[in-house]
């Protein structure tokens, strides 16, 4: 008898100790789930600070990628309007989210830091549809707030300058 | 002062050579009518080779050996003649123009009687305007007293000159840069073989020759060969005009014998170095050679020597440079001329030169850093003999001559991060 | 020192390349021997096409007993030569040369056409160093130049290796493109400033070692590695030339040359490169259309069929009913069509001409196109191989200007022609005469006394050693009497031959698959009587004795000589069945049309006009309704109940053609004196009093004139003509007219207008007028001699093309 008291007292004790410790599991998805910095998640595509976007359609992301989930086409910039600096920009930007493998090699492609991984995972839907994500869903809108890249940007720039440089290294 | 007695110049100065009667009176025209009289284009060949003539243009091709080349095959002939000076620091063909244009038009016939061409071009430099419409006066003149013309002397020989006049290019005074230029194309230097003494002018067979070669033709015919030849070095004989330019007493055109030392030429002719500078440099074959120093005055001026000491007596301009000189400035300013100059064909001449002058301009304005004394030590293997014609390996002997002799100032230039000649920062020096 | 010196008679000599012992022909390039030694040596300036000029400086090579190293792409191998292409020494000037070319080059790779397929990148990867020693900023030239109609330039990404001018220059003979300024501050550009208009523009850009020319049809459209390749073969014209098809996601991105030494030379046209847009325009057609009163309104494929059958069923048993086309189909559609019409329609009234070309094949003496390169003499009349045939005119070109063939131009005005060429002034009808007093003068020997041209062309030909005549198979007569010359030539030990241009791109295959009305497949006799020729069936609906045509591949309304006379026709017919890729003026009269597959959209052989058979690859799938021209006439065949008929696959279509051709037994060599022909021949044009505005008019070709693809096509649209009338400057001072203002030409079937133009080609009395262009078709002046006469006055209203205008400014 006083065993079994002594059992739910220790049994008691022991809840009201893990009641008062801080708690191991979160609110998701109502908290959002802490993920290291490098963590690989969903694609972003970037802006520079002047507006412009960093694609240039070149493919580059498209040719490293091993899951062939991204999928570019480029066009001819307005010289008047032009999307992005330079003569070409990414027309059309898709990337099959079913597919990717998250590897992060169209990150170290791009010669323009454009497209990044985000810390972001949670991208579960309906239809298989609505995980190829266009530019739509890419693209930033505003380049403050745009998530930093884990690399250091390589064109840094002003506003109104039309980066990238031609000079430097080849 | 000098001994020599001037050849090519005699009476330059004295009496207008541009007058038929005159230049008669010098002594012209002797030649022309002894050799219509009684020689035979093979005879004239000879002596023109046995005289040991060698190309006064920069090349030094002895004049005898290329009429030599030119193939028995019964195409018409062009005789061209390169008046297209242009390089820094010569000035002769200048002056043998506008004084002595008669002289000129009777060596130009000679050697067409001798080589039998069809006709004669004389490529002028555009910028020789006074000289060309000299020239032309002397060529009607020259024309009315029958030397030029149908049926010269009635001999049966008939010869015409035909005078083109450059646009400011350089370049075309290389010789296949000037038939393409005469042809009414953009003058680029061709592509070697064939040379213009099979396929030249309108892809007929071309002797190109020199104003100065050409100037020797008649003295040669009238005093012999033997007279020539002894003149000099037996393997470089002969009469030459050195346009001395620079920092000296006396700066102008000197007629010498080949093979008198650099240093009698400075002195007894030039008269010296300003009062109380020291020599530094001397380019003794005009911009594109490399340069020769102080120790180096007992050279003797002639093909052969200064090819000894790794430059070349080109076409005989003598540019001094005193203690005062900077030899960043000074190369700059010259890869500059050949950097603007280059025609753009071949990739090294292109893109090398417009390289080392944008690196020279830099270290002169005191922006250069070792990395640049780098690439301009080690730029020379791949600018230099990959080209289609010389210009691309003019850019850098005198440069790298330079380099070698004097590092410390090129060293200076980035570690006082400007000019040391600089007359401001002297002054802050001081 | 040209390079195409045949290699046969030379001496061969022994070089050692890289170690590699082996014998090559003396005065070969030391490039081309490393190439057989299996060693490559980087070249830039170089191109096997065209003379060495030793620019770029990359390919320098060691050669022993030679002190400085020599470039690879100009020095001649000679007995004994020890060549090295990879020491120490070459590796390093290599490096030099490669350094200095990416000075100033622009580091946009990425976003550059070339990236993927570029010399630059790739020698630079190979032999090039790793780092750039230059600290300064690049220099910056122009970037996107609009250098003409085609082509974009990109001065920086230039490293002047003068392909392009050099081939504007040997190959084209057009010296257009030059070279601007000189040393690094070097540009590309045209000798006039104005734009590069060339017929043969894009194949610079193919020929560009770097993206410093770059097409506008493919301008930042893909990259190299996302194309699927297909080879196909041209059939915008009869030459046939060779190319490949790239595309992406089933979308034609571009065409690309695919070097045939024996027909192309490794070049091809820029109206056969640039005509594929049209292809995905909406004005394409992507559904069978049924006429509903006065519109056509889509419906289904098989709706269409049963219409079709409905209507030809009964017309095919009352022996009412024709078949057009054929000439621009592939050689299986055209066995399709001629099966159609004789085994499912029952009529042997089926013909491939809409044109004014009688024949496609040569009578005798049928030459090839390499034949072009060694001939002394090339006569030339009828044709007009600038405009019809371009890249025979390359051909023709080089021989003018490199082997010294003189090029003998017949005809009823002066054209313009790029290269040195005797022009013969004579009446088209005429030409036969002319033909017949040349083959007398040749045969009675005269050629060495007597005056006159006649007696000069005699002679010319009596001097020539190879002589080839080039003609478009319109004239009959004159086609007899030039074989009966060069019968006479040929029996002076002259070599002769006969190229005939084709009209149409298959018009060869056409007359080969038996679309002839008296002839079947292999030229053999069809059986029962003789059909109904072009011309006939036409008049014949005109005047309603025919109830149904069937018109695949042919667009009689635009083309056929009398144009009011097919206008009239296609009116009347009781029902109209055509296929076609766009609404032509033939298919907007129709009763069906049926959207048919283009040359891309299928595969299957076309004939040359030299004779030879070639095959070409599917390249993309048509769209869903569109069907190949074999596929549609099958399915009307099996709406009709004979689907065993025709066969859909061109395998088994060409296992028939084939089995039909060696069962005829029959050549070429007989078929002139056979082939039903019109009755109408080309007769003397009237020099018409010329006090009046009344003129004669000679219809022109042009490159890019047509009712077809081309006229939909918006890559040729900047290149395509406006209509115009050329008159003799006498002319324009007598009635005047001013050069550029709108003229109205009104003749028998109609009037049309068209831009007046002053110039001496058109002789004295005659309008010289653009033919085939839907805005103003020249054939409402024409009868059926293919010539006519028209007055011209002043137009009265400012024209409507004005977006047309707009474009060709």
């Amino acid at each position: 008898m006083l065993q079994a008291v002594g059992g739910i007292i220790a049994g008691m004790a022991t809840t009201l100790k893990y009641l008062f410790k801080k708690k191991s599991t979160i609110d998701y998805p109502r908290e959002p789930y802490p993920h290291p910095e490098r963590f690989r998640g969903v694609h972003e595509l970037r802006r520079y600070d002047d507006g412009m976007e960093r694609c240039i359609g070149c493919e580059l992301c498209a040719v490293a990628c091993p899951a062939n989930c991204i999928t570019v086409i480029g066009a001819e910039n307005d010289p008047q309007h032009p999307t992005a600096p330079g003569e070409r920009y990414g027309y059309r930007y898709e990337i099959d989210m079913l597919r990717c493998i998250f590897c992060g090699y169209c990150e170290e492609a791009c010669p323009t830091d454009a497209i990044v991984l985000t810390p972001r995972f949670d991208i579960a839907d309906y239809t298989r549809d609505r995980l190829i994500f266009g530019k739509d869903k890419l693209l930033v809108d505003d380049p403050f707030t745009q998530h930093l890249a884990n690399t250091e940007s390589a064109f840094k720039t002003e506003p109104g300058v039309a980066p990238p440089p031609s000079g430097g290294a080849p | 002062m000098a001994t020599f007695e001037p050849v090519l110049t005699k009476g330059v100065g004295q009496l207008d050579l541009t007058d038929v009667a005159a230049y008669r009176k010098n002594g012209g025209f002797v030649a022309l009518e002894k050799a219509l009289k009684d020689m035979t284009p093979e005879s004239i060949i000879a002596e023109v080779t046995a005289s040991n003539l060698r190309g006064r243009g920069g090349a030094g091709f002895p004049t005898g050996k290329k009429w030599g080349f030119l193939p028995k095959d019964g195409r018409p002939r062009y005789l061209v003649c390169n008046c297209d000076e242009a390089e820094p620091g010569t000035f002769k063909d200048h002056m043998l123009l506008e004084q002595t244009p008669l002289q000129l038009i009777e060596g130009l016939i000679l050697s067409a009687y001798a080589i039998n061409a069809a006709h004669i071009v004389v490529y002028i430099r555009g910028e020789f305007l006074e000289g060309y419409r000299i020239f032309m006066r002397a060529l009607s003149a020259a024309r009315e007293a029958g030397y030029v013309g149908d049926n010269l002397l009635g001999s049966g020989y008939s010869a015409d000159i035909l005078v083109h006049r450059g646009a400011g290019a350089y370049i075309c005074g290389e010789e296949t840069a000037m038939l393409e230029s005469i042809e009414g194309k953009r003058g680029e230097p061709r592509l070697k073989p064939p040379f213009p003494a099979n396929a030249g002018l309108f892809g007929m067979p071309t002797v190109v020759n020199n104003v100065e070669t050409l100037c020797c033709i008649p003295h040669i015919l009238t005093r012999g060969a033997a007279w020539f030849a002894s003149i000099g070095p037996p393997k470089s004989p002969g009469p030459k005009i050195i346009s001395v330019s620079g920092q000296v007493q006396k700066p102008g055109n000197y007629e010498i014998p080949m093979g008198l030392p650099a240093g009698e030429l400075l002195q007894d002719y030039a008269g010296g170095l300003l009062p109380g500078r020291t020599l530094k440099a001397i380019q003794p074959g005009g911009g594109s050679s490399a340069a020769i120093f102080a120790e180096d005055l007992h050279t003797g001026i002639d093909y052969d020597s200064l090819a000894a000491k790794q430059t070349m007596l080109g076409s005989g301009g003598f540019v001094v440079m005193d203690d005062t000189t900077c030899m960043v400035r000074a190369s700059m300013t010259l890869v500059r001329f050949f950097e603007y100059e280059s025609c753009g064909q071949c990739t090294p001449c292109r893109e090398g030169g417009q390289w080392v002058h944008r690196i020279l301009r830099r270290l002169e304005a005191g922006e250069g850093s070792d990395a640049d004394l780098l690439v301009l030590n080690t730029i020379n293997d791949t600018l230099t003999g990959t080209n289609l014609c010389p210009l691309g390996d003019s850019i850098m002997p005198f440069l790298l001559s330079v380099l070698r002799r004097f590092p410390q100032e090129f060293a200076e230039h980035v570690t006082l991060a400007g000019c040391p000649f600089d007359p401001a920062r002297r002054m802050v020096a001081a | 020192m040209s390079a195409d010196r045949p290699a046969a008679s030379r001496r061969m000599v022994n070089v050692v390349i890289d170690g590699s012992a082996l014998s090559v022909p003396e005065g070969t390039l030391v490039v081309e021997a490393a190439k057989l030694a299996g060693t490559s040596v980087p070249v830039y300036c170089y191109h096997p096409k065209m003379d060495p000029v030793g620019l770029c400086r990359i390919c320098l090579v060691e050669i022993e007993k030679t002190p400085k190293l020599q470039i690879a792409c100009a020095t001649r191998v000679t007995e004994g030569m020890v060549v090295h292409t990879s020491s120490e020494r070459v590796a390093q000037a290599r490096n030099g040369v490669l350094e200095f070319l990416l000075l100033n080059h622009p580091l946009d790779c990425p976003i550059c056409d070339k990236g993927g397929e570029c010399d630059l990148q790739d020698f630079t990867m190979s032999y090039g160093p790793g780092l750039s020693r230059l600290t300064e900023p690049k220099l910056h030239k122009p970037k996107r130049v609009d250098l003409g109609p085609t082509i974009v330039l990109d001065e920086e990404r230039c490293i002047l290796c003068r392909r392009c001018t050099r081939f504007d220059d040997e190959i084209a003979q057009e010296r257009n493109l030059v070279v601007i300024d000189r040393g690094h501050r070097s540009l590309i550009g045209t000798s006039d400033g104005g734009p590069y208009r060339s017929y043969f523009s894009g194949n610079t850009t193919e020929i560009c070692p770097v993206g410093a020319l770059t097409s506008k049809a493919y301008r930042f459209r893909a990259r190299p590695w996302d194309l699927t390749h297909a080879d196909s073969v041209c059939a915008q014209c009869s030459v046939g030339c060779n190319f490949r098809i790239d595309s992406r996601f089933g979308r034609i991105m571009r065409t690309f040359t695919r070097e045939n030494l024996e027909i192309d030379d490794g070049w091809i046209c820029d109206r056969g490169r640039y005509t594929f847009n049209y292809l995905y325009e909406p004005t394409r057609l992507r559904r069978p259309l049924m006429r509903r009163g006065d519109d056509l309104a889509e419906c289904s494929l098989d709706d269409a069929a049963a219409l079709c059958a409905e209507k030809l069923g009964p017309a095919a048993r009352a022996g009412r009913v024709g078949v057009i086309g054929g000439g621009r189909l592939s050689d299986e559609e055209a066995f399709a069509l001629q099966a159609f019409a004789r085994q499912v329609l029952g009529t042997n009234n089926i013909d491939y001409r809409v044109h004014l070309q009688k024949f496609a094949s040569p009578a005798r003496f049928g030459a090839r196109l390499i034949d072009i390169d060694d001939a002394s003499l090339v006569l030339m009349f009828g044709a007009y191989t600038p405009e019809q045939a371009p890249i025979l005119d390359l051909r023709l070109r080089r021989a003018v200007a490199r082997h010294h063939t003189q090029l003998m131009y017949i005809g009823p005005y002066r054209p313009h022609l790029p290269v040195e060429a005797q022009y013969v002034e004579y009446t088209p009808g005429a030409i036969a005469d002319l033909m017949m007093q040349l083959a007398d003068t040749v045969h009675q020997g005269r050629t060495e006394s007597g005056d006159g041209f006649v007696a000069d062309i005699a002679r010319r030909l009596a001097q020539a050693e190879k002589i080839i005549a080039v003609h478009n198979g319109r004239d009959p007569a004159s086609v007899s009497a030039l074989d009966r010359l060069l019968e006479t030539l040929a029996g002076y030990n002259h070599r002769v031959g006969v190229l005939v241009v084709g009209s149409q791109g298959n018009a060869r295959g056409a007359e080969a698959a038996g679309c002839v009305p008296n002839l079947g497949p292999g030229y053999a006799p069809c059986s029962g009587e003789a059909g109904m020729t072009t011309g006939e069936m036409l008049k014949a609906a005109a005047d309603g004795a025919l109830d149904a045509l069937f018109i695949a591949g042919a667009n009689p309304a635009l083309t056929f000589a009398d144009g009011a006379l097919a206008r009239r026709a296609l009116e009347n017919v009781p029902f109209l069945a055509v296929a076609e890729q766009v609404l032509t003026e033939t298919a907007a009269l129709a009763d069906i049309v049926f959207p048919t597959a283009s040359f891309a959209e299928k595969r299957g052989h076309v004939t040359n006009l030299e004779g030879r058979r070639q095959a070409f690859g599917q390249a993309v799938e048509p769209p869903v309704d569109v069907l190949s021209d074999a596929e549609i006439i099958a399915l009307v065949a099996r709406a009709m109940g004979h689907a065993e008929s025709v066969s859909p696959q061109p395998a088994a279509l060409l296992a028939g053609l084939v089995r039909a051709e060696s069962a005829a037994e029959r050549s070429v060599g007989d078929l002139l004196p056979r082939a039903k022909v019109d009755a109408v021949q080309p007769a003397a044009v009237e020099k018409v009093d010329a006090t009046h505005r009344t003129f004669t008019i000679i219809p022109v070709p042009h490159l890019y004139s047509g009712g077809g693809a081309v006229a939909h096509d918006p890559g040729t649209a900047p290149m395509r003509p406006r209509p115009y009338a050329i008159v003799n400057p006498e002319d324009a001072a007598r009635v005047g007219v001013v050069p550029g203002e709108r003229l109205t030409l009104s003749g028998s079937g109609g009037s049309i207008d068209v831009e007046a133009r002053v110039g001496p080609q058109a002789p004295v009395g005659v309008a010289l007028v653009l033919a085939d262009m839907p805005e103003a078709p020249a054939n409402k002046l024409l009868d059926a001699s293919g010539f006519g006469t028209a007055t011209i006055s002043k137009a009265a209203s400012v024209p409507e093309q004005r977006s047309l205008e707009r474009v060709s400014a």
